[in-house]
């Protein structure tokens, strides 16, 4: 094979790849509520799942707070659930998560915020606690917590006389959980669990480099979004 | 012979290409004073007087760390924190105690407990580490508790609020802990002098 047809070989290729899609796949699982939950209003998941998260009463108030504090991904998937409910629901209330962390301190930092519902519950149920939530007008803590992991990178170089090529590709996955807690209850509602994988591939040739990414982050934000936002939009009037 | 020399140098200059990657620093820290701490105050009188070290705090020492990259870097820092950590034990301890009563000398009057801080590590190198103590003890002398608060503040949170953060949670675990004391609870149970609700350890 010459070196041109070999490269003319690898653009065709690259073409051809060029009309499909990174592969993804994405799972939505429901998370449990606590004991003696109001009766669950479901949404649809991706692999067809009930989603059970009960109405939740926006206009009392609700903080979108990453589980795990200052870091980018975390605070980026929390910014990406506040955007979806304010746009399901513009007539919820918000609060900023940092006058929320502001206002518990020292009770949500990274090192002391509850880990487990016991935690959470004890928390909760102090009254100075419950006095500063009234001040602030807050019901709802919707606690995320969004994580990516990209995987090993596998990838060979092969130059020939017309020029190089290379071709390579990565595993890439996604996860965001979301947990409503009804913080006058003292009581966790439920959640969503979605997960997005795939793998993206990249390709050059000469030097034109063609990429394909699997953009796993966005699909567990709409999925989580979507069902998060749904449920308070059915529980806060227009 | 001379072969010999420039393998050696050639050796050298390789095996020093693999060692940390050494950087130093200098910075006078001034962090953000966390918020007023939301803590059901001990009904208790007491001292506080800040330790000549703090009043004029500076750490200096080295920390190994290895980056994003895998690159091993060995940082040389200078920590200036002037009296910084004497203004934030002064703020943070007003909403601790019932009473706080600031005191240059031996405390007098009528005072429960007298406080301590100290400053057990504070580190800049693959992020910053603080960590603080805060003893406890009876005017005489005698010691009720020591309670310690920090963790590492790795390098990929906001480089920028890096001070701020590691101040604030080792504030954070330093009041929990000491809501959480057995020492402090026992002490205060001997007194018969009920305090709080706890929360779940």
């Amino acid at each position: 094979m010459t070196p041109l047809s070999a490269l003319l070989r690898a653009g065709a290729c690259c073409v051809l790849l060029a009309g499909c899609p990174a592969p993804t796949t994405t799972e939505v699982k429901p998370i449990a509520a606590s004991a003696g939950t109001a009766t669950p209003a479901g949404t649809e998941g991706m692999a067809g799942e009930r989603v059970e998260i009960p109405p939740i009463a926006g206009a009392e108030g609700y903080v979108v707070y990453p589980a795990v504090l200052d870091m980018v991904d975390q605070e980026e998937a929390a910014a990406c659930i506040a955007a979806a409910i304010a746009r399901d629901a513009p007539q919820a209330r918000a609060i900023d998560p940092a006058r929320f962390r502001d206002a518990l301190y020292p009770w949500m930092e990274p090192t002391t915020k509850p880990r487990y519902e016991d935690q959470m519950q004890a928390l909760a149920r102090m009254p100075q606690i419950q006095e500063r939530l009234s001040q602030l007008e807050l019901r709802y803590l919707i606690q995320v917590d969004g994580r990516r992991n990209d995987g090993t990178y596998r990838g060979t170089t092969a130059c020939t006389g017309a020029g190089c090529f290379s071709a390579g590709s990565q595993s890439m996955a996604s996860s965001l959980s979301a947990t409503v807690w009804d913080l006058r209850e003292i009581r966790a509602l439920g959640g969503i669990d979605a997960r997005s994988s795939g793998t993206g591939v990249d390709l050059v040739v000469g030097i034109i480099p063609i990429v394909f990414i699997p953009y796993t982050g966005a699909r567990v934000c709409t999925e989580a979004g979507d069902a998060i936002g749904r449920a308070v939009a059915a529980g806060t009037p227009k | 012979m001379k072969q010999h020399v420039l393998l050696l140098a050639a050796v050298v200059a390789l095996l020093s290409a693999c060692g940390p990657v050494k950087r130093s620093i200098s910075l006078k820290v001034t962090p953000s004073m966390p918020p007023a701490p939301l803590y059901e105050p001990f009904p208790l009188r007491a001292a506080f007087s800040c330790p000549p070290e703090l009043r004029d705090h500076r750490s200096i020492g080295t920390e190994q760390s290895r980056l994003a990259d895998g690159t091993l870097e060995l940082m040389s820092y200078d920590l200036d924190f002037g009296n910084f950590h004497c203004r934030l034990f002064g703020r943070v301890l007003r909403s601790v105690f019932a009473s706080v009563e600031a005191t240059e000398a031996a405390p007098a009057g009528d005072i429960d407990v007298v406080l301590q801080p100290a400053v057990e590590k504070a580190s800049y190198g693959g992020g910053v580490e603080i960590r603080y103590a805060l003893t406890l003890a009876e005017p005489g002398g005698r010691v009720i508790a020591t309670v310690r608060g920090g963790a590492p503040t790795p390098a990929y949170k906001p480089e920028e609020r890096l001070f701020d953060l590691a101040v604030r949670d080792a504030v954070a675990e330093l009041l929990l802990r000491l809501e959480k004391d057995e020492d402090l609870a026992a002490w205060l149970a001997a007194r018969s002098i009920t305090w709080g609700t706890r929360a779940a350890s």
